[in-house]
């Protein structure tokens, strides 16, 4: 573990340029609300699913920012270990298993996520991992029972998916700037940011 | 008649390739991460895998979907104590296994076919399958471990992680209307 933590590479500016693109992109968005209607089946749709909803956007883009505070293992631990236990959430949504609390769940992933980043909580990775596997069985199973009945099933699960993964690089790609003057700070504010935009889907107001 | 009791069955194409992407994405995982050690794995590792085998028939033929939530609240739970047994680079290993053997066993059985003659098919494909995943092991494990820089590693474990994820999500679509 230690020897990973010695050899992870400098990010290069062409990796920090497509991160802001990224950004960028994913910024470009119009914020609609995150019901689902209206997307047809393919890759598109299944892309858009997790962008149109910025509640997910939130706490996807926190997974990524957590990762890089807490620094390897967990950098690269934690985004794998997010899509993989969403898809498991998304399987038990689309086959209508029951999931109580659904939204408050997601909602709490950003308050959670958020504050352990504006608190600059180093949190043991058994433990990361466990709050961001939880987290990741109710943002899967909110996907998986809004799919669209029509989708083309492997066009739809690989935009998704890709979808996912991009935010959590994006978040990633935020957090490397802690290694700059007032990088750590400006994460830690963004983690407040998160928080409290998480504090505003939970009661609604956003 | 009888013999109509006795039809293989087969696996349609669209949950193939949903097996194959399963199989690429857990080797490609597999095989940038630390083996667990011998004394550990082996005796742990075989009853992970049987484990989720019997589990995803069991899901397939018995349990309904509540069920198999709880399922995954104890896996993440799981996955959470093999890292607190100090198995930080490790624990993905037995999580990921136990989860591909799951959805193999889930995606195995075959279309329109009747034990014990569908047997010979769910057991060439897994033999198969496993096969895939140790090729995809081997192979990934031998472009990536001589590298000293590190991002080419993390970026072939994230992306059998993505490809674990869809592989997941388009059997789960695949078989919907037939196990649940």
């Amino acid at each position: 573990m230690n020897q990973t933590n010695k050899r992870l590479p400098h990010i290069s500016l062409r990796v920090k340029a497509l991160t802001a693109l990224l950004g960028a992109f994913f910024l470009a968005f119009p914020a609609f609300a995150h019901t689902g209607e209206g997307l047809v089946g393919g890759f598109y749709s299944g892309f858009l699913h997790p962008v149109l909803g910025w509640d997910h956007v939130a706490a996807m883009v926190a997974v990524g920012l957590w990762g890089a505070f807490l620094r390897a293992p967990a950098i690269y631990i934690l985004p794998i270990v997010f899509p993989v236990i969403m898809a498991l959430g998304g399987a038990a949504g689309v086959v209508g298993a029951p999931l109580p609390y659904v939204e408050i769940g997601i909602a709490l992933s950003s308050v959670l996520l958020g504050l352990l980043i504006a608190f600059a909580v180093k949190s043991p990775l058994w433990l990361a991992t466990v709050i961001v596997g939880i987290f990741a069985v109710f943002h899967g199973h909110a996907h998986g029972t809004e799919l669209p009945q029509a989708s083309n099933a492997m066009s739809f699960s690989i935009g998704f998916v890709l979808a996912t993964g991009l935010l959590h690089l994006l978040g990633i790609g935020l957090g490397v700037f802690i290694g700059r003057p007032g990088g750590k700070i400006a994460v830690r504010v963004m983690g407040a940011l998160i928080a409290l935009a998480g504090f505003g889907f939970l009661f609604g107001i956003i | 008649m009888l013999l109509e009791n006795w039809t293989p069955g087969f696996i349609p194409n669209t949950v193939k390739a949903g097996q194959i992407l399963l199989g690429i994405g857990a080797g490609l995982l597999f095989g940038n991460l630390k083996m667990l050690p011998p004394s550990k794995g082996v005796t742990t590792g075989l009853m992970l895998l049987l484990s989720g085998l019997g589990l995803g028939f069991g899901t397939a033929f018995f349990m309904d979907g509540s069920l198999t939530l709880i399922l995954l609240f104890s896996l993440t739970l799981i996955s959470g104590g093999a890292v607190a047994g100090n198995l930080t680079h490790t624990y993905l290993i037995p999580f990921a296994a136990w989860l591909c053997f799951f959805t193999l066993g889930l995606s195995s059985l075959p279309s329109g076919g009747h034990f014990p003659a569908s047997a010979s098919v769910v057991l060439a494909n897994i033999i198969g399958l496993i096969c895939l995943i140790g090729g995809a092991t081997t192979l990934s494990h031998w472009a990536t471990h001589r590298q000293a820089d590190l991002w080419p590693k993390i970026g072939v474990r994230i992306l059998g992680s993505w490809l674990l994820a869809i592989a997941v999500l388009m059997l789960t679509f695949e078989y919907k209307t037939i196990v649940f």
